[in-house]
């Protein structure tokens, strides 16, 4: 996985990541380093990475906004966190930065925190509006009315029809990647495992395999593919529950009620097999849980029984699927500029998984999703083929694994002490792929940094609810499902 | 005020604070059928203003910490305050990090009711907001009637300038005198 570095000049360094871009490489991270660089990682379509770093010698940098705006917000965000400044970026609103913050506070180039802010201010920067007659401002947020995660959503309608939707998210950003910062390898496990309470396992192997890579310490093949039972257990119980949400959005309470009921049933099973109800703390680079093989296969039959008449009874409800048909789409050609990630690529005809170039998986059968449609009933479509192939796969796996030795004992074991060096790993999470981009010094974390598949589609999510009606938003925003944690960070 | 204290029931309020959606995911377990809070007497409302309890998750991000103190102010006395999870309670892995305000306890005063775990099961948190409940049912609840330290420390907020909608109540703390 490791992969040569390319250093660029100024000048070459935006015709080389378009370059990637028409290449049809998938952009994994832009990555900032206290030390005055860049560093944009791509992965190549036949699975090679591809590297790029540029100096930021005079504190600024050549924006690559106005020709790759997948990286708009990475952008602000560096602009936010580092203070260097990107060159032709067409929006240099903060993203996190907040009002209360020190002018001179960039929290990722300082050595210790300075940030003592003071209440008595406002909460957030001032949002994009539509100015006009007739427009209409609704706000949302950042506290809502159920349980859901913090977020400032800012509307601006004409009757019934959304103008523009301006985000304002990050309410949820606690520090994380410099919290990492100088951590000791023994102690990140704990903290990543919590990047994402949704994405967990994807975000804990990330970790593992750079760990391991570093060390020059491969898995054993059934690690590797209890990981992927991990992993595909994932993928079910967040798909699960994030189809259960969508008719939550338009109100159909039974649909929604009954997916519940499967996705508490997963649960409880994860809990039994693994120890814990949404896999936290079941991989490290010591340990991988062991999840009995013969148990789940027969929770995979059990589930069955209860999902086939449900999947049949959703699919067959014309008045739902007529409000999911055309409603929020998004196109292949938006999802592939705005680097759409996971379902919401899939759902647009974008045939990427990573799963085909992740270990383990090139030797299962099984059929990734494309749908062409980009609409909510796409975004369903994705999810229901994925929850199936998910369980064939876990069935495969878990029959080659039945009497297999148990790997609780066959990680890195002793993390070695004086670990160094950059590695750039990647996983197929139940909402897209997610990036670390991990440095390493003599045992401890120089940089960490957590690229989700969440963050590359709120933008999308924006595109999809932008011109339809705003009683369409619950129903878009639950096709899309994002998390505010793995983001905001 | 204090019409809850001769029923059993208790009607919630929850603040996402930074939370990594673990503590969500399970509290709104708790909404399916397998747990039915309803049944016993727990829901969420959707205004502060119908809240008897305020459940906080997260460790209290700093942007957050403004909107929560205006949510707590917004509940009608006598209320009380829930940390769900060890980030609220001031335990969790992000304690620490240059954006966080130290949980519940840290960013406003301490809580009524702790509820641990990482995240806790829907099956212990029912059991914690039961407890609410059940301190709702004592005398002490009506104590607090005056305006206490909490209220006035709210109202050290200046009014938003946006009207929020209906969910933030950004001029609340100048209201509730
Ligand atoms: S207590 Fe655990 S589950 Fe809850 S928000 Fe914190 S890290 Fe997530």
């Amino acid at each position: 996985m490791q992969k040569p570095q390319r250093r660029c000049e100024p000048a070459q360094w935006i015709q080389a990541n378009e370059h990637a871009k028409q290449a049809k490489s998938h952009l994994l991270a832009l990555t900032a380093y206290s030390d005055r660089r860049l560093r944009s990682d791509w992965l190549k379509e036949d699975g090679d990475m591809l590297t790029y770093e540029v100096d930021v010698a005079d504190g600024t940098f050549p924006s690559l906004t106005p020709s790759l705006p997948e990286v708009s917000w990475d952008e602000r965000e560096i602009h936010d966190l580092f203070g260097y400044i990107p060159q032709g970026h067409p929006d240099m609103r903060p993203l996190i930065r907040t009002p209360r913050w020190p002018r001179k506070f960039f929290p990722m180039i300082m050595e210790a925190p300075q940030f003592v802010p003071g209440d008595e201010c406002d909460v957030g920067n001032p949002p994009r509006v539509v100015d006009g007659d007739g427009v209409t401002i609704m706000t949302v947020g950042p506290t809502h009315a159920g349980i859901i995660e913090s977020g400032h959503f800012v509307f601006s309608i004409m009757g019934e029809n959304v103008l523009h939707l301006d985000l304002h998210l990050f309410q949820n950003h606690r520090g994380v990647e410099s919290w990492l910062q100088g951590l000791p390898v023994t102690s990140v496990a704990a903290v990543v495992s919590r990047i994402c309470g949704a994405d967990t396992v994807s975000h804990q192997v990330n970790w593992t395999m750079a760990v391991e890579h570093l060390a020059g310490q491969e898995p054993r093949p059934e690690v590797v593919q209890q990981r992927l039972l991990l992993l595909e257990s994932e993928r079910v119980l967040n798909h699960l529950n994030d189809l259960a949400q969508i008719p939550a959005g338009v109100g159909f309470a039974v649909a929604n009620q009954r997916a519940m009921a499967m996705k508490e049933m997963w649960q409880r099973a994860m809990h039994q097999l693994t120890g814990h109800r949404l896999l936290f703390d079941t991989v490290s680079p010591h340990r991988t849980v062991r999840i009995e093989p013969s148990l789940l296969l027969t929770l995979i039959a059990e589930m069955r029984q209860v999902w086939a008449p449900w999947r049949k009874w959703v699919e067959g409800h014309h008045g739902f699927q007529d409000r999911m048909a055309g409603t929020g789409v998004v196109t292949q050609e938006e999802a592939w500029r705005l680097g759409a990630q996971g379902v919401v690529a899939r759902a647009s005809g974008l045939g990427f998984d990573a799963r085909l170039l992740t270990p383990g998986y090139g030797d299962l059968d099984w059929i990734p999703a494309c749908e062409s449609r980009g609409d909510v009933a796409a975004r369903f479509r994705v999810r229901l083929h994925e929850v199936e192939e998910s369980w064939r796969i876990l069935e495969q796996v878990a029959r080659n694994l039945i009497g297999a030795p148990d790997p609780e004992s066959s990680g890195v074991g002793v993390i070695l002490p004086d670990l160094s060096g950059d590695i750039t790993t990647y996983t197929e999470s139940p909402h897209g792929l997610n990036a670390h981009v991990i440095s390493l010094d003599h045992g401890r974390v120089r940089r960490y940094h957590v690229r989700s598949g969440t963050f590359r589609n709120w933008p999308l999510m924006v595109k999809a609810v932008s011109g339809g009606a705003v009683g369409d938003f619950p129903l878009i925003n639950k096709s899309f499902e994002l998390c505010y944690s793995c983001t905001d960070r | 005020m204090g019409h809850h204290s001769h029923s059993r029931s208790l009607q919630c309020r929850h603040v996402d604070a930074g939370s990594c959606n673990g503590c969500e995911q399970e509290l709104n377990a708790l909404t399916g059928s397998f747990y039915d809070m309803q049944h016993v007497g727990l829901d969420i409302v959707a205004s502060p203003r119908h809240a008897d309890a305020l459940i906080v998750t997260g460790p209290v991000s700093d942007t957050m910490m403004t909107p929560l103190r205006a949510v707590w102010a917004a509940l009608p006395r006598p209320k009380r305050l829930v940390a769900l999870g060890d980030c609220a309670a001031g335990y969790g892995v992000f304690q620490g990090a240059y954006a966080t305000r130290g949980g519940v306890e840290g960013s406003m005063r301490p809580p009524d009711v702790v509820i641990r775990g990482c995240p806790p099961t829907p099956a212990e948190i029912l059991q914690g907001l039961t407890a609410v409940m059940d301190t709702l049912l004592e005398p002490s609840s009506f104590i607090d009637s005056q305006p206490s330290a909490d209220l006035v420390e709210a109202r050290r907020i200046p009014p938003l300038e946006q009207p929020r909608g209906d969910q933030t109540p950004g001029d609340v703390g100048e209201r509730e005198i």
